[in-house]
């Protein structure tokens, strides 16, 4: 490049490069939601990157082991795993609900820089959309810390299904793992007589006592489950300066 | 540092470290109605199949049925596809974003 900036992390990935019209994302509006509530709000207009999480209480008896799922039901577009919409009474300790932020490029959040810190524009302008980054608007930030396709081959055709599965960090918050949630999938289809219901999961399934995060791949006919390859996206992101919202586990 | 940068917020706490993996937008949108059985290809710049990349599309008229699993969302050289064979037209909104 003739002129611009460009910098690299530590491993050599990319985190600014003005040859690329792309904006930092970063963390904006945090609310929360319980099962079978409009995603991931009624009436939302924000951007479509939602992120979220289990509330840290959610460790009730649904789902395999009493582990989190925690997804998008796509047909009516409301917080759920099928049938069952997580989080409810019965997988939240009492009274479950999903933490989610938004995710927002810093170009289409109408900002305006402060007359301080550094602030890094395209190159066709200075407008607020022209913004690739901002030091001055960045309060809570959040990392990639892993990206895969829901694919997995780890579990069994039993009770846990198929899946891969991500450790957090055991020397860091708990609370601030989220997940992209915007394409998950789940549907749950009530069978002619007992057993053979069937459902399929493209979502996660969060352990807070283990320090686990699956992302699940499996189609399920009564007890039965079988894996599914799909080449959908998915990706664990860690929030940094969340705050109280956050700070469950520390 | 010998590279990278940090950035701190307000409060001090470090927000962007030497050694994050960032994200950032590079497109969204919806596609046209893609019928059953069929795709359609989404043209990015640069994009590859490389795990810098990701792209998170989901249909907006899914069937209420387990047909609803049959979607797929390929990235490769210069664009993605994306395909279902759901039984059902639908359009579907996608975000794409780079962390490398």
């Amino acid at each position: 490049m003739g002129y611009g900036i460009q910098i690299y992390n530590s491993s050599g990935r990319t985190v600014l490069d003005t040859d690329r019209a792309e904006s930092l994302l970063y963390a904006t509006s945090n609310n929360t939601a319980v099962g079978n509530t409009d995603f991931p709000v009624t009436g939302w207009s924000g951007s479509n990157l939602i992120i979220a999480r289990p509330a840290s209480s959610a460790t009730g008896t649904q789902g395999y082991g009493g582990f989190a799922k925690l997804g998008r039901r796509l047909y009516d577009n409301k917080w759920g795993r099928g049938l069952t919409a997580f989080p409810n009474n019965n997988n939240g300790n009492g009274g479950g609900y999903v933490v989610w932020r938004e995710l927002k490029a810093q170009s289409v959040s109408s900002l305006t820089p402060a007359n301080f810190g550094m602030v890094v524009y395209d190159g066709t302008g200075t407008a607020s959309s022209d913004i690739l980054f901002s030091a001055t608007d960045l309060d809570v930030t959040a990392k990639v810390v892993a990206t895969g396709k829901f694919n997995g081959t780890a579990g069994s055709n039993s009770a846990e299904g198929y899946y891969q599965e991500f450790t957090m960090d055991s020397s860091l918050d708990k609370g601030r793992y989220y997940v992209l949630v915007s394409n998950t999938a789940s549907v749950y289809i009530s069978g002619s007589s007992p057993g053979t219901s069937s459902r399929f999961n493209f979502n996660y399934q969060f352990n807070y006592s283990a320090g686990t995060i699956r992302m699940l791949n499996y189609y399920a006919i009564g007890s039965t489950r079988a894996a599914m390859s799909s080449s959908m996206d998915w990706a664990i992101l860690y929030v940094l300066n969340g705050g109280s919202v956050d700070d469950n586990f520390s | 540092m010998a590279y990278g940068f940090e950035v701190y917020a307000a409060n001090g706490t470090k927000i962007i470290d030497l050694a994050d993996r960032v994200s950032r937008s590079v497109a969204s949108g919806t596609t046209p109605t893609i019928t059953s059985g069929s795709y359609y290809d989404v043209s990015i710049t640069d994009m590859t199949n490389a795990d810098d990349w990701a792209v998170f599309a989901y249909a907006n008229t899914p069937p209420n049925s387990l047909n609803a699993k049959n979607v797929d969302c390929t990235r490769n050289t210069g664009y993605f596809r994306v395909s279902q064979s759901m039984g059902v037209s639908s359009s579907f909104d996608y975000i794409v974003i780079r962390t490398g």
